[in-house]
């Protein structure tokens, strides 16, 4: 077990991206992945003919998401990511925002020393 | 979730007669606004139209799940129509369908609820065995003891 920390933003305001991944850079987080993601409803609707009626009908409508996914050497690294990450994108609280978690990391290969 | 919260015996039409596609949803309509006289049978026909329109909901093996959000729908409510006689629906794998049902659904700003209908009601016509069943029901009866013992 290291102190890592598996750092997953899920952001579903796709446009606010450059403006999280600056301000991460610019905090000395230099390492993450971006995914492009489907919410669950918007995959349903899009591509389960049954469900395609409420493609209109799903909240925020937005077509696809964002999956940002870093390993943070240790919970400060970790705290300093998520406060900057929402300093810069807002309130994951509100409806239709995204999510962000963390997870410990268990045994690593290829991770900087 | 069971459907028995969302299907009546009253709600079950059995040989229910249709020319066509067009024809069973102006029947269907009518039919509904019997059950509710306080839906308006032209909005009920123009939604169950419009969806159609999206995609048709014929999902194959004989089976079509219509389904609206009506604004006033109070609760989400499940009404079964087994043909008299199979009809060309659209469905996505060409075959007529011969099991119908229509889904009339309260808006709600997630729709979870109808979702979950959809969802349960997709899932169960995927059981070969219990499809059998229902399409091999020979009363409103016996298609609703089936229905609701589904789980």
């Amino acid at each position: 077990m290291t102190d890592a920390k598996l750092l997953v933003c899920i952001i579903e305001k796709e446009e606010r991206l450059e403006d999280v991944l600056e301000a991460l850079l610019e905090e000395g987080i230099t390492g993450a992945s971006i995914l492009d993601a489907r919410g669950m409803f918007e995959y349903m609707a899009d591509e389960i003919p049954l469900f395609a009626g409420f493609r209109a009908l799903i909240q925020g409508n937005n077509p696809t998401n964002k999956i940002i996914l870093s390993v943070v050497p240790d919970r400060d690294t970790l705290v300093l990511a998520m406060d900057t990450i929402q300093s810069v994108y807002g309130d994951f609280s509100l409806p239709n925002t995204g999510i962000m978690f963390s997870l410990d990391i268990g045994d690593t290969r290829g991770l900087p020393s | 979730m069971k459907l028995d919260q969302f299907v009546r015996k009253a709600h079950i039409r059995f040989q229910f007669d249709a020319d066509d596609k067009t024809d069973f949803f102006k029947k269907m309509a009518r039919d509904i606004t019997t059950i509710h006289p306080d839906f308006e049978e032209e909005r009920l026909l123009e939604l169950f139209y419009l969806r159609e329109e999206t995609m048709s909901t014929g999902i194959g093996n004989g089976i079509a799940i219509p389904h609206v959000m009506y604004e006033r729908c109070e609760s989400q409510e499940i009404f079964v129509y087994r043909l008299a006689k199979p009809i060309d629906f659209a469905a996505l794998d060409k075959k007529p369908v011969e099991l119908v049902f229509a889904m009339v659904g309260a808006p709600s700003p997630s729709n979870i609820i109808n979702l979950q209908i959809l969802a349960k009601l997709a899932l169960m016509i995927k059981h070969p065995e219990f499809l059998e069943k229902l399409l091999a029901a020979e009363s409103a009866d016996a298609l609703f003891e089936a229905l609701i013992h589904y789980d």
